[in-house]
């Protein structure tokens, strides 16, 4: 329990932080540009990549409360049986297609390791970032099985 | 000529999303076994592995968590009372004018929220306080600040116009400037529908008490804040100063220090709008990206061009295509939560609009302006549940009843817009 606490409390840190680079750098940029005429180099290339760290370390968070959008027009009408079934196959599939995103990104990072691919002007190396982006996919399958075998987890 | 793929691909879909599976997984999943069994795997994974990556690294979309953040931050400063109370100030005393305060400040409130709910909630908070003080019928008021708080999405920042934008490929600050308008033409439309229904129900909204002018230019002072954000934020994109990213980062800021200086602010609060931000951005794009595979599933599968070519057989003028589409979203509206269907349904409606010679931007707001109603038609209009959940003792039924007014005023609106593209296209012509 409090693993998991502890876990949530640094994604959200992390993705906290990230939003507020993302600012600060944009004010920075346009600040820099207009009155100083010089704008931060690579303030684009940071923000990218800053976008899909903050992205995937809200994976897991929003897994685990089960806050992916979903429609409940109808299932809110079936018998409870039902409703916990279709639950825990949605859980199911979420865990699925989360692993499989894990597995696409590895194999993008080892693609981007071979070729040394690495971001225009800041040369940031991109395949650390594949496999960043793999780590966080994979941490948040692992909390969708762990939704499937918990009873009693909350399903909105 | 056999079933085409992409038939079963929207009957699965439609079964998943039903049956409550996550809309981004369904549409992730479909798309993704659709493609392998289109392209075989290798095809299939290269495919969604790109989409997964190139979607999170995208410099344009980092606009939309920006303006999540400016909108927590906006909520967090204590700008919505001092709106509530100008709008108040010069309307209250007249009939039906608590109402008509609260559909003005909704208005000014989407000038700086590019959130629907966000802004319903908002306003709902100072609002019905006020309006049940001064006997504001439960179904009136509520139904004002449903449709209301539609107007987040159309006037300037918005999501949901960053999010069509990068779609289609059109220029999001055209879209923001081409939305300022329709929004105008909201408040108006809603401050009509306030009209009418006191005149039909005059017990349906007492009068607040009058105000003095001192009092009315005090208040007014009030919103220089909220004013000067705008003018900033969407000035600075009007005036070609800012890209919308940038002009995203600058309010998500200007917001930032507003808060703070207003006393609100605490560090909790601050860190409470990062989370809500973060994990509202992760949603968000989990759906993007879902929709992106499921939108390649359906191209590969021959959807786009066996609609042009029913279209084509069926020898509809360009105006009755048009007008089936913004049916389909009306009735699609009804079930689906607002990104999943303009991510579902945009990628496939957009090269058939701009194939009949219709400008994108306009479509764009003609979209918008649909989902608006969307959000407050039953069964699932997003709004009414918000309002729902600030005012549980009102029975769902009044609130569905109150909104009728509003959803005939955003009729007429789209048909004004569908008559009159100019109401959309006329300023993004004038800028630099």
């Amino acid at each position: 329990m409090s693993l998991e606490n502890a876990g949530r409390a640094i994604l959200l840190v992390a993705a906290g932080i990230l939003l507020c680079a993302m600012m600060v750098l944009t004010v920075v940029d346009v600040v820099g540009r207009y009155l100083l005429s010089a704008p931060v180099p690579g303030a684009f290339e940071a923000t990218e990549i800053m976008l899909a760290l903050a992205i995937f370390a809200g994976l897991p968070i929003v897994t685990a409360r089960g806050e992916h959008v979903s429609v409940r027009l109808v299932v809110d009408h079936l018998p409870p049986w039902l409703q916990r079934g279709l639950g825990i196959l949605g859980d199911v599939m979420v865990a699925l297609l989360l692993a499989g995103a894990a597995w696409l990104l590895y194999r993008r990072g080892e693609t981007l390791s071979e070729f040394g691919d690495a971001t225009v002007l800041l040369r940031i190396p991109l395949a650390p970032v594949a496999f960043a982006l793999m780590a966080l996919s994979a941490v948040a399958a692992i909390v969708a099985v762990i939704r499937v075998v918990q009873p009693g987890v909350p399903r909105s | 000529m056999g079933l085409e793929p992409w038939v079963p691909g929207l009957i699965a879909l439609l079964v998943l999303i039903l049956a409550g599976i996550p809309i981004a997984f369904a549409m992730g999943l479909v798309g993704t076994v659709g493609l392998v069994l289109l392209l075989g795997p290798r095809g299939a994974f290269s495919i969604v592995g790109n989409t997964l990556f190139d979607t999170g690294l995208s410099y344009t979309l980092s606009v939309v968590p920006l303006f999540i953040l400016m909108g927590n931050l906006v909520t967090r400063a204590g700008l919505s009372e001092k709106l509530y109370a100008a709008c108040y100030a010069w309307l209250g005393a007249r009939r039906g004018g608590l109402p008509m305060a609260t559909a003005l400040a909704c208005g000014g409130f989407s000038a700086v929220c590019g959130s629907s709910l966000a802004t319903a909630a908002t306003i709902g908070k100072v609002a019905l306080p006020s309006m049940r003080q001064y006997g504001t019928s439960d179904s009136l008021a509520a139904g004002v600040i449903a449709a209301g708080g539609t107007l987040g999405i159309l006037i300037p920042p918005s999501v949901i116009l960053v999010i069509y934008g990068v779609t289609t490929g059109q220029n999001i600050s055209a879209l923001f400037i081409a939305g300022l308008i329709p929004g105008l033409l909201g408040i108006v439309g809603y401050l009509i529908a306030v009209r009418v229904t006191c005149a039909l129900d005059p017990a349906a909204a007492a009068r607040g008490p009058k105000t003095t002018l001192r009092e009315k230019l005090v208040a007014t002072l009030g919103v220089s804040g909220i004013l000067l954000l705008f003018v900033v934020v969407i000035g600075g994109i009007y005036a070609g100063i800012f890209t919308a990213t940038e002009a995203a980062g600058v309010g998500a800021f200007g917001a930032l220090i507003m808060a703070i200086a207003s006393g609100r602010l605490t560090a909790k609060g601050f860190v409470e709008a990062l989370a809500e931000t973060a994990s509202t951005t992760t949603m968000m794009f989990t759906i993007l990206a879902g929709a992106l595979v499921f939108a390649n599933f359906v191209n590969v599968a021959g959807l786009p061009a066996a609609l042009t070519n029913f279209l084509n057989a069926a020898e509809l003028s360009p105006l009755m295509v048009l007008l089936a589409i913004l049916l389909v979203y009306l009735v699609l509206g009804m079930v689906l939560e607002s990104l999943s269907m303009i991510l579902l349904t945009v990628p496939i409606f957009a090269p058939i609009v701009a194939g009949l010679g219709y400008d994108l931007i306009w479509f764009g707001i003609l979209v918008v302006v649909m989902t608006e109603i969307s959000l407050i038609t039953p069964p699932v209009g997003l709004n009414v549940f918000v309002l729902k959940s600030v005012m549980p003792d009102v029975p769902l039924g009044a609130i569905f009843k109150g909104v009728v007014p509003f959803i005939l005023a955003d009729i007429v609106r789209v048909l004004l817009l569908l008559a009159v593209p100019g109401l959309a296209l006329w300023l993004p012509s004038l800028m630099g």
